[in-house]
């Protein structure tokens, strides 16, 4: 899915991508946006908007049922986009669900030595980020594989949402620690998302452009 | 000195042809999506089809989109908000029907109607000259008969389909257990032959306990005969 310019579209996009995790079909996704537009049941829905919807159901539906099967349980890929929606409910939120750090794992170089990485980058991500998605257990809390959107060269990183005091933050960070003192290519940090004047989405979106 | 013709958005359809490059295989669908030519009515039911076959064959409904907005693109329209809809939720509840019927039989009947529908000759020339291209029937089969286990030829069958479906974009293919072999639609394209001997290489690559054979069967002339082909073991 292609980052929209269209603040309508995006929103239309992540009502979409919550309708398919709710096991809603795609059709009752055109039959409610044309409930918002205001159209009767025989006019057309405007091409655009259908497009972005069937690309947004399908991707999540995609993204639900390779889940399981890739065997990374808890884990999914998601964009930038994906990340920021994840946060857009949080001021609703009561305060002690909001996250309050982001873990950020992320790859030294993306081209790894070949004769001395035992897993491939991206396994390695995945591995991390299942790790980190073991230790982040909370309902509120997510562990997730960003790719950045029409940027297929640009490598993953894992970003872990966590919930809760320094100390939680801390054990997090030291497994994850651990396990990259082992292989050299993994970059830890911390990026504390509690504090910013206009929330945790304005503080998440600052992160994210200084890494643009 | 030769004249391209291309066709305005909003003018009266008719075929582009020489505005347009789509590939065979989309060339079929064209007289089964507006079998009342160009300027005609979209056939819900050929596109609800062609869009589940996508969703069947693990395509992804960008592929499907992008794929529409070519066949559209030939008969100089844009794609139509009603084309995309009814294709994207077909293609959208047969990917839920793949994820979620384990045993597939619903899966199987629908997708043999869709060989069924497709093999039988359409009244060319029509509107489409020599743009369109006609089906023809390609059959797998095992000879003598597989007498392999059920769980055995059902892994066999699938094995097959896959391999069909790899070696022709866009082809209907379907499973037939009780006679033991794979049958599919595919497009009449001038790479025909080339294609089926892949096939038949990427078949004898498998370790089936007896090779199967693959054969090319003419168009039936008629919905009578197309049945007939269809039931009866080769």
């Amino acid at each position: 899915m292609a980052a929209s310019r269209d603040p309508f579209v995006d929103d239309i996009v992540a009502m979409t991508r919550q309708a398919a995790r709710d096991g809603l079909p795609l059709t009752t996704v055109f039959a409610d946006l044309r409930l918002v537009l205001d159209l009767a049941p025989s006019d057309d829905i405007p091409a655009p908007l259908l497009r972005a919807c069937a690309s947004s159901w399908a991707r999540t539906q995609q993204e639900l049922s390779a889940g399981p099967r890739s065997g990374l349980g808890g884990v999914r890929t998601c964009s930038r986009g994906d990340l920021e929606s994840l946060l857009w409910g949080a001021p609703g939120s009561p305060a002690d669900e909001l996250p309050s750090s982001l873990v950020v794992v992320e790859l030294r170089s993306s081209r790894l030595a070949a004769s001395t990485a035992l897993l491939g980058p991206e396994d390695l991500l995945h591995a991390t980020a299942q790790l980190l998605s073991a230790l982040l257990d909370c309902s509120s809390e997510r562990v997730m594989l960003v790719r950045e959107d029409g940027e297929p060269e640009r490598p993953w990183w894992v970003a872990g949402l966590v919930t809760g005091d320094d100390e939680r933050v801390d054990r997090a960070v030291t497994r994850v620690t651990a396990l990259a003192s082992v292989n050299e290519d993994l970059v830890v940090s911390v990026h504390r998302l509690s504090g910013h004047p206009d929330g945790v989405l304005s503080s998440l979106r600052c992160f994210l452009d200084a890494r643009d | 000195m030769s004249i391209k013709w291309h066709w305005r958005r909003g003018s009266r359809a008719s075929p582009a042809s020489s505005a347009v490059s789509v590939s065979p295989e989309l060339r079929t669908h064209l007289p089964l999506l507006w079998p009342d030519g160009p300027s005609g009515r979209v056939d819900v039911t050929a596109l609800q089809a062609l869009s589940q076959e996508y969703a069947r064959s693990g395509r992804d409904i960008e592929d499907l989109l992008a794929d529409l907005d070519d066949l559209c693109a030939v008969i100089g329209i844009g794609t139509p908000s009603s084309v995309i809809e009814a294709s994207s939720s077909a293609w959208a509840d047969a990917f839920l029907g793949t994820v979620a019927v384990s045993d597939g039989t619903r899966d199987e009947v629908a997708a043999m109607a869709e060989v069924e529908r497709r093999i039988v000759r359409r009244d060319a020339p029509s509107h489409w000259g020599d743009l369109a291209l006609d089906d023809r029937l390609l059959i797998v089969a095992w000879d003598p008969p597989t007498t392999a286990p059920d769980d055995v030829l059902t892994r066999d069958l699938d094995q097959v389909v896959g391999l069909v479906r790899s070696f022709f974009r866009g082809a209907a293919v379907a499973a037939q257990p009780s006679l033991g072999r794979v049958v599919a639609a595919v497009s009449d394209a001038p790479d025909l032959v080339k294609r089926t001997a892949a096939l038949e290489a990427a078949c004898s690559e498998f370790a089936f306990s007896i090779q199967p054979a693959v054969t090319l069967r003419a168009a039936p002339p008629d919905a009578a005969a197309a049945a007939d082909l269809l039931r009866r073991a080769s």
